[in-house]
């Protein structure tokens, strides 16, 4: 299920929030209207907790987690949300990483660490959001490089937008193997393919093929 | 090919065909045979994605590719994530992100990316291998990595590109043997070769064309029946320690174990960074039967460096108290090592090979008395290693035993092999030498004579830049060959006693530190690379460029010129990796003479102008003291002169008369008379009789005067008191002279011995006398 929400009329919730498979955190906002669609959508499974990180409420950039863990450094490149991509099993990170660093991030998240640049982009937590079981990569990826990273993620990617066309696809979106939620600005074609590529609601990827080919050709015709 | 076997282990079928090919030992290294050392590392198989709706996944899902490294394909994605953990992929990803970026908004067509070709990896496909990390200093510097496996490199036979030399690639440190593999029905002219690491077979002292093949192949046979060892550890252990008992002392001893060309035992040693791991590897098993780690605070955190190196390159030892305690644990480490030897003495003497990986600078006293570095078995280890720990001697042990496999083409081989016959067998002609032995092909030496003929020429200072280029342009061919020539080094000056290779090892180099600026421009042209530093490795790192050992600013303005001129060929120069700034016209660099030459000629005017000014004030100096010393003298001329006129005065004063007296004293009222007159505007008395004027000071006149009214007040006493009765009863002192007024209690107007009671007596008096 892929919902869209707003944090402060700011459409940028990735910063404001962090969603893995068994935890949800939530900045500290004026109203709880944020909080309130986590809540709603998440509050059955996983725990959605109310914080602030290093006294800021962005986040989402600051951290990088699954459901293994949390991680937060405090070094240069201390914005782990915009230099780590990460699912349970594979993490993408900055090139310019620290091999501590690489190391933290492979022993605390229990993943395997590549590091990989997203269309050319070191920020590859920025440029692209991953789940078990896809991922939405950055509108300019060519297609060799798809191929190439699907291969080392071992799961299917589709280049797209989110907030009605924004190629940071890392703040716009947060997702989990069976949610997912986007800023308001998120057209439902957009928010179509997040469903289809993260496979929610019962969705398959061949979707954005198949069933949504008429609409995602409109727009170029 | 993907057999994994090790030395110890190799199948007796393969076994039977072996032999040493010299063929391929020569071969180019991107022949390199395929490692199967990847399999020694693990990669978690993921495969949550794998289900079946997956099949027809229109969203890509494919394709283990690697297109940094220029599109490599992999079979599995287990492969290609071993992949991208490797150094190669790794530098080329960082190269790619400066490429990137400074191609920013070039479209892909003209500036395509070119990856780093994987040859200048030795360990391509050992994932992190050269790994070290910032904090752990590695005192590995590039040079002795390659010293490690000090072979010379077997061939250069294929023109590698410039860039692409590497330092040593692992065919290099590879002996291959060609067999025949009987099982599998290999078509015509294709063979299948296994590597094996050299030093585990070619002993350090034999040079790599004199290998003795047969002794090699021997041992390689003899490792396949590995003797179990003469004595369990256990009884070796029990050896040692009655030994030691009976000694009484825990000296270290070794024991001449005769014949251990073939024990089952190999050590692996390593030390670096205060790091130190060992261990004893049984090859029946290739397991550790003895290990020792330990580590002790040497390197200087952050810095980097051993601090004994530190202090050598200081020149003097740092007081700091971690610099002493730095100090203290290097010596203590050694100490340990020597201590563990000892330990060891038993063990290590029945290996029968000793692999150390340790600093060129340590080897010496590295064993202590436990070994010598000389011992044939002691052989350096050739695979990289990272900061030495038990895990990490077992890869590289692991490394060290694999096999390489590969299938060849020997048909396809055979013509590439034919240049570089030609170029080996054309060099001795000339000079009679043994290069057509050696498998690395020496440069031609007329084309080196040549080389150190024209630095000669060019230390000449007879010789003008023109003649030298003239000798250059008739030369022009030799000079193309000799840089042109695959075999020749980037720096292939050696130094000799007028020339320092180290500062100056091209010929680029030399004439821009000796200023030939003319020489530059032809030497470029003709290929030269101005990118060759004068540091190790040849380029990209420290050492300096031609452009950087210039002479002086004609010769730097030299390179721009160049530069400004050639910076848009095609196949140019990489100006930046020349360090060349930028570009610099030649009318730029005219006007930049002209206005040079004119700020010169106005600092010479301004000077010259400083100068006058500085000589005239000196003259009107000069002038002005001559004046003041000429006034000065004047002044005491005068002052000489006053008081000589003063002198004669006073004289004549002490010897006037009477007469002559009063004569003066009154001429000396009437003055002040005349004087009080003028003031008043009285009308004048009548002027008296002349008395004689004489040219006076003022300051005279008064001394003059003074003296006088003195001289009267004492002839005045004298009378006085001569006439003690008396005679003026009318002129009593206390009455007025005048009016006879009683002066009691008044200030009495005293003119000559008049005394009044007012001023206007006084007048009436002076009236009387006709004052």
């Amino acid at each position: 299920m892929a919902v869209r929400a707003q944090f402060e009329n700011n459409n940028d919730i990735g910063v404001f929030s962090k969603l893995t498979n068994s935890y949800c955190l939530v900045a500290l906002g004026g109203s709880e209207n944020f909080y309130s669609v986590f809540e709603s959508e998440l509050s059955d499974v996983l725990p959605v907790i109310h914080t602030t990180i290093a006294g800021t409420r962005i986040i989402g950039r600051l951290t990088a987690g699954n459901r293994r863990g949390l991680l937060r450094v405090e070094e240069r490149l201390s914005a782990l949300g915009n230099v780590i991509a990460c699912n349970d099993y594979v993490a993408l990170v900055h090139p310019d990483l620290d091999r501590e660093t690489e190391e933290i991030i492979a022993d605390v998240l229990g993943v395997e660490v590549f590091r990989q640049t997203v269309a050319d982009n070191v920020l590859v937590g920025s440029y692209c959001a991953i789940s078990n079981q896809g991922g939405l990569v950055h509108p300019r990826t060519s297609v060799q490089d798809q191929d190439e990273l699907s291969s080392l993620l071992q799961v299917p990617l589709v280049a797209g937008t989110v907030n009605r066309g924004s190629d940071v696809i890392g703040a716009g979106l947060v997702v989990n193997d069976w949610t997912a939620f986007a800023g308001m600005d998120t057209t439902s074609t957009e928010l179509s393919v997040v469903e289809s590529i993260f496979k929610l609601q019962d969705s398959q990827p061949t979707a954005i093929v198949n069933e949504m080919r008429d609409s995602l050709i409109d727009h170029y015709s | 090919m993907k057999s994994t076997f090790t030395v110890f282990h190799l199948p007796p079928a393969v076994l039977d065909g072996l032999f040493l090919s010299d063929k391929l030992n020569a071969v180019s290294k991107a022949e390199k045979p395929q490692q199967t050392a990847s399999t020694h590392y693990s990669t978690p198989q993921v495969d949550h994605a794998q289900d079946a709706s997956m099949k027809d996944l229109s969203a890509r899902i494919a394709s283990a590719t690697c297109h940094t490294c220029g599109g490599v394909a992999f079979a599995d994605a287990l492969e290609q994530r071993a992949h991208f953990k490797t150094d190669w992929h790794r530098a080329n990803m960082a190269r790619k992100l400066e490429w990137r970026q400074t191609h920013a908004h070039a479209s892909e067509e003209d500036h395509p990316w070119q990856p780093v070709a994987k040859d200048m990896f030795a360990d391509a496909d050992t994932p992190g291998s050269s790994e070290s990390s910032s904090e752990d200093e590695s005192i590995w510097s590039e040079s002795d990595i390659s010293a490690v496996g000090d072979e010379p490199k077997s061939s250069t036979k294929t023109k590698q590109p410039a860039v692409a030399r590497p330092a040593a690639s692992s065919s290099d440190e590879h002996v291959l043997v060609e067999g025949k593999e009987t099982e599998t029905q290999a078509p015509e002219g294709i063979a299948t070769v296994y590597g094996v690491h050299r030093r585990i077979l070619v002993p350090k002292t034999q040079h790599n064309v004199h290998i003795d093949r047969d002794q090699a192949l021997h041992d390689l046979m003899a490792m396949q029946h590995l003797p179990p060892p003469k004595k369990t550890m256990l009884e070796l252990k029990m050896e040692k320690l009655a030994l030691s008992q009976k000694s009484g002392a825990s000296k270290p001893t070794v024991v001449p174990v005769p014949d251990l060309s073939h024990t089952s035992l190999w050590a692996v040693l390593s030390v670096n960074g205060g790091y130190f791991a060992g261990a004893i590897f049984d090859n029946r098993t290739g397991t550790v039967i003895e290990h020792k780690t330990f580590q002790r605070y040497t390197t200087r955190r952050k810095q980097g460096g051993s601090q004994s190196r530190q202090d050598n390159a200081m020149g003097r030892p740092a007081k700091s108290a971690g610099a002493q305690i730095r100090r203290y644990n290097e010596r203590m480490l050694l100490e340990d090592i020597h201590a563990l030897m000892g330990q060891w003495s038993l063990l290590l003497g029945a290996c029968s090979r000793v692999f150390v990986r340790v600093a060129r600078g340590n080897r010496k006293g590295f064993f202590g008395s436990a070994l010598s570095w000389d011992d044939p078995r002691v052989r350096s280890l050739p695979v990289p290693m990272a900061r030495p720990s038990l895990a990490e001697l077992e890869r590289a042990y692991t490394e060290l035993i694999a096999v390489k496999v590969k299938t060849v083409d020997m048909a396809r081989l055979a013509p590439r092999q034919d240049p570089a016959d030609d170029a080996n067998q054309a060099a001795p002609e000339v000079s009679g030498s043994e290069s057509d032995h050696t498998l690395d092909p020496e440069p031609r030496p007329d084309l080196m004579a040549f080389l150190y003929h024209f630095a000669n020429m060019m230390f000449d200072e007879s010789q003008s830049d023109d003649t030298l280029v003239a000798y250059l342009a008739e030369h022009q061919a030799q000079l193309l060959d000799a840089l042109g020539d695959p075999a020749m080094d980037l720096r292939y000056l050696e130094s000799t006693d007028k020339l320092e290779a180290h500062k100056t090892p091209t010929l680029l180099h030399l004439a821009a530190s000796l200023g030939r600026c003319g020489l530059i421009p032809f030497l470029i042209d003709n290929g030269e690379d101005p990118t060759v530093t004068n540091g190790r490795p040849p380029l990209f790192a420290g050492g300096k460029t031609a452009y950087e050992v210039s002479k002086d600013k004609r010769t730097r303005d030299t390179f721009r010129v160049y530069r400004s001129e050639h910076e848009s060929d095609i196949d140019g120069v990489a100006w930046y990796k020349a360090r060349v700034p930028e570009p610099l016209t030649r009318e730029k660099m005219k006007e930049n003479d002209e206005k040079a030459k004119e700020k010169r000629r106005k600092e010479r005017e301004r000077r010259k102008t400083r100068e006058k000014e500085k000589k005239e004030k000196k003259e009107r100096a000069l002038a002005a003291e001559q004046l003041d010393q000429k006034a000065m003298d004047d002044a005491l001329e005068l002052a000489e002169k006053r008081k000589q006129e003063e002198r004669t005065w006073r004289d004549n004063i002490h010897s006037m008369s009477e007469s002559e007296l009063r004569t003066r004293m009154l001429s000396m009222a009437y003055a002040s008379a005349n004087k009080t007159w003028e003031k008043s505007g009285k009308k004048q008395p009548p002027k008296q009789s002349a008395v004689p004027v004489r040219p006076v000071s003022p300051t005279t006149q008064r001394a003059i005067d003074r003296e006088l009214r003195f001289k009267a007040f004492e002839r005045r006493q004298q009378q006085q008191q001569q006439q003690s009765v008396p005679t003026s009863s009318t002129r009593s002192t206390d009455s007025c002279t005048h009016c006879g007024k009683s002066l009691h209690g008044l200030v009495p107007f005293e003119q000559f011995d008049w005394r009044c009671c007012s001023i206007d007596c006084l007048h009436s008096r002076q009236a009387e006398f006709g004052i």
